[in-house]
C-alpha cells in the first residue's frame, strides 16, 4: 500500500500544489510545489482533462459522469473534481482501489479549513489575465495546509 | 457487468471497429468516435511518462528482487467462466479450441493506460504487443481487480477472434476499417456469454 | 456499426508553434468546432470525409502542438501517418530553418516512405516576408517534396493538396496489394531453387 503523489489544480488549469514522496521509507522525503514537477503536472492534468471530456460524452445528455480513477499497470490516479472546479488527484499503487475517502477529507476538512477559511489567502491563485489562462506559478504556502497534509498522508505512503 | 461498446483502435491510433452491445450505449457520431480514440492514443502514451518517480526509483535499484514482484504483477488471472462456449471447438476454426486459452497470462502493457472508472462506467483497454489497442466501455463502475481481469479476459478473446477472423482474411488491408461478417459474429457470441 | 467508412487514412500536421497550423484547415473539416486538446495532450484532431473511386474515405487529421514539453509525446503521434505536413510561417525565418529539424524527425519517428508535404504560411503579408518563395522552392525541389504557400484568407490551394494526397495514399494502397501479389510469385521461383541475385539486384 502506497500513495505516490499529491495534486490539486484550480479552475484555470494551474498546478496549484504538489507534494510528491520519492521514497517509501521516508514519508520527509520527495519534493513540495517543485519546479521540475511543473511539466509532469501539466501532462497530468491533460491526461485527466482528456479522459474527462471522453467521459462527458459517453453519459450524453444524462448526469454528470465525472472521472474517479485511473489506472496504468504501475500506478492509478484516484480523482475529486469539486463543484468550484477544483481537482484533487492523489496517485497510489494498483492496491488501493478507492481513495475517494481520502481525497474528500482533503477537500473538505483540510483545504477549506486551512485554505478558503484562511482569510490571508487568496480565494483565486492567478490574478494576471496569463495566469488565468493556465500559465499561473503561484501555489498553496500557507504552512498550516501543508502541516496537516503531511499529518494525514504521511502515515500512508508506504 | 453490461458491455456497452468495444472499439478495436489500430497502432497508430485509428478506430477501425466500433459496436454497440446494448441500447444503452452512448449515442456519438463516427467522427466524435475517431476523435475519442485518437485522444486516447494520446493519453496511453502520457499515462506511462507520468509514472510517479518512487516507481521509477525502486526500479533502477531493485531490480533483481524487484522484476519477480513486478513480472507477478503483471500476470492476468483467467477468468473460466467466461469461455464456457456452446460452440463447438471445430466452428470456430481456431487451433486453441473454443476457449483460446485456459491460464494466466502476461500484461504486455505494462506502463500504459488499462482501465478508467467514472461515476457511470468503466473503460477497459487491452493492448496487444504489436500496439493493436482493444477497449470496452461498460454501465457500471467497477473498480475490483476481479472486474478487471474479467474484462482483460473478454478482450484478449477479442484479440483471438481478432486474429483468426480479421488478419487471416485476404480481403483485409491492414490497418483500415473491419469489415467481416465472421468477426462481427464471433464477437457478438462472446460478448453474450458474459 | 463501423460501416461508415471504407478508408481512413492519418495525415499529421507539424511545425514550429505560431505557424498557424491549426487556421490552415478551418474550414477543411467536416465539425467546424475545435476542441481544446492540443494544449493539453499535445494534438487536436480534424476529419474530413470524401469520397474517393466510390469508397467513404476519412481523412483523420493530427494537428500536433509545436511546443518543446511535447516532443516525446507527439514523437509517439508520428506512428502509422500515411501523410505528414510540414507548415513554417514566410514571415519568420526560425520557422524555416527548423523545417530541416522536423524532417529529421520525420526519418526518426515515421514509416520510411511516408508522403510529405512543405507549406509556407501566411504569404498574405507580403511586407513581413523574411521567407522567399524561390529559396523555399529550390529547398524543397532538393528534397523532392511538393510545395505551396498559403495564407488563412485563401486556404483552398491546402485542401486541394490535401485531396492530392489522400487520391496517392489510396493509389500507393492499390500498388503495394499488386506489389505484395508480384512478391508471392517470385516466392514461388526461389523454392524451385533459383538464387535471389536476380531480385535483389531490381531492388537497388
Amino acid at each position: 500500500m502506497a500513495i505516490y503523489s499529491f495534486w490539486i489544480f484550480d479552475k484555470h488549469c494551474n498546478c496549484i500544489f504538489d507534494r510528491e514522496w520519492t521514497l517509501k521509507s521516508n514519508h520527509a522525503s520527495g519534493t513540495i510545489n517543485s519546479k521540475l514537477n511543473e511539466d509532469t503536472a501539466k501532462l497530468l492534468y491533460g491526461m485527466v482533462f482528456s479522459l474527462r471530456s471522453i467521459s462527458q460524452k459517453l453519459a450524453g445528455q444524462g448526469p454528470h459522469n465525472e472521472i474517479r480513477t485511473i489506472a496504468t499497470g504501475k500506478y492509478r490516479a484516484h480523482v475529486l473534481c469539486t463543484a468550484s472546479g477544483l481537482w484533487f488527484i492523489l496517485l497510489s499503487d494498483l492496491k488501493r482501489e478507492n481513495l475517494s475517502e481520502v481525497l474528500r477529507y482533503l477537500y473538505g476538512e483540510i483545504y477549506i479549513k486551512t485554505v478558503v477559511h484562511n482569510w490571508l489567502s487568496p480565494i483565486d491563485f492567478a490574478e494576471s489575465e496569463a495566469e488565468k489562462r493556465g500559465r499561473g506559478t503561484r501555489k498553496i504556502r500557507n504552512r498550516n495546509f501543508l502541516q496537516r497534509v503531511e499529518e494525514f498522508l504521511g502515515p500512508m505512503i508506504n | 457487468m453490461a458491455i456497452q461498446t468495444i472499439l478495436v483502435i489500430n497502432k497508430s491510433g485509428g478506430l477501425v471497429y466500433q459496436r454497440d452491445f446494448s441500447a444503452s450505449a452512448p449515442r456519438l457520431s463516427s467522427n466524435e468516435y475517431l476523435v475519442l480514440a485518437g485522444t486516447l492514443q494520446g493519453v496511453v502514451a502520457i499515462a506511462s511518462q507520468i509514472t510517479p518517480k518512487s516507481l521509477q526509483i525502486t526500479r533502477k535499484t531493485g531490480s533483481k528482487s524487484g522484476s519477480d514482484a513486478n513480472h507477478s504483477s503483471q500476470l492476468v488471472p483467467y477468468v473460466g467462466a467466461l469461455g464456457s462456449s456452446a460452440v463447438p471447438a471445430q466452428e470456430l476454426g481456431s487451433f486453441m479450441g473454443p476457449d483460446y486459452f485456459n491460464e494466466a497470462f502476461t500484461s504486455w502493457n505494462t506502463t500504459g493506460l488499462k482501465h478508467v472508472t467514472t461515476d457511470q462506467n468503466s473503460l477497459f483497454l487491452y493492448q496487444t504487443l504489436t500496439g493493436v489497442k482493444f477497449v470496452a466501455v461498460s454501465s457500471q463502475s467497477a473498480t475490483s481487480t476481479m472486474a478487471v481481469s474479467i474484462a482483460e479476459n473478454l478482450l484478449r478473446k477479442a484479440y483471438c477472434l481478432y486474429v483468426d477472423y480479421v488478419m487471416k482474411n485476404p480481403f483485409y488491408e491492414p490497418e483500415m476499417p473491419i469489415k467481416c461478417e465472421l468477426f462481427d459474429k464471433r464477437l457478438g457470441e462472446l460478448v453474450a456469454q458474459l | 456499426m463501423n460501416s461508415e467508412y471504407d478508408y481512413l487514412f492519418k495525415l499529421l500536421l507539424i511545425g514550429d508553434s505560431g505557424v498557424g497550423k491549426s487556421c490552415l484547415l478551418l474550414r477543411f473539416s467536416d465539425d467546424t468546432y475545435t476542441n481544446d486538446y492540443i494544449s493539453t495532450i499535445g494534438v487536436d484532431f480534424k476529419i474530413k470525409t470524401v469520397e474517393l473511386d466510390g469508397k467513404t474515405v476519412k481523412l483523420q487529421i493530427w494537428d500536433t502542438a509545436g511546443q518543446e514539453r511535447f516532443r516525446t509525446i507527439t514523437s509517439s503521434y508520428y506512428r502509422g501517418a500515411h501523410g505528414i505536413i510540414i507548415v513554417y510561417d514566410v514571415t519568420d525565418q526560425d520557422s524555416f530553418n527548423d523545417v530541416k529539424m522536423w524532417l529529421q524527425e520525420i526519418d526518426r519517428y515515421a514509416t520510411a516512405g511516408v508522403l510529405k508535404l512543405m507549406v509556407g504560411n501566411k504569404s498574405d503579408l507580403q511586407d513581413k516576408r523574411m521567407v522567399e518563395h524561390d529559396v523555399a522552392k529550390e529547398f524543397a525541389d532538393s528534397l523532392q517534396i511538393p510545395f505551396l504557400e498559403t495564407s488563412a484568407l485563401d486556404s483552398s490551394n491546402v485542401e486541394e493538396a490535401f485531396l492530392t494526397m489522400a487520391k496517392q495514399i489510396k493509389d500507393s494502397m492499390a500498388q503495394q496489394h499488386r506489389d505484395s501479389g508480384k512478391k508471392d510469385d517470385k516466392a514461388n521461383v526461389n523454392l524451385k531453387g533459383q538464387s535471389l541475385s536476380n531480385s535483389s539486384g531490381g531492388c537497388c
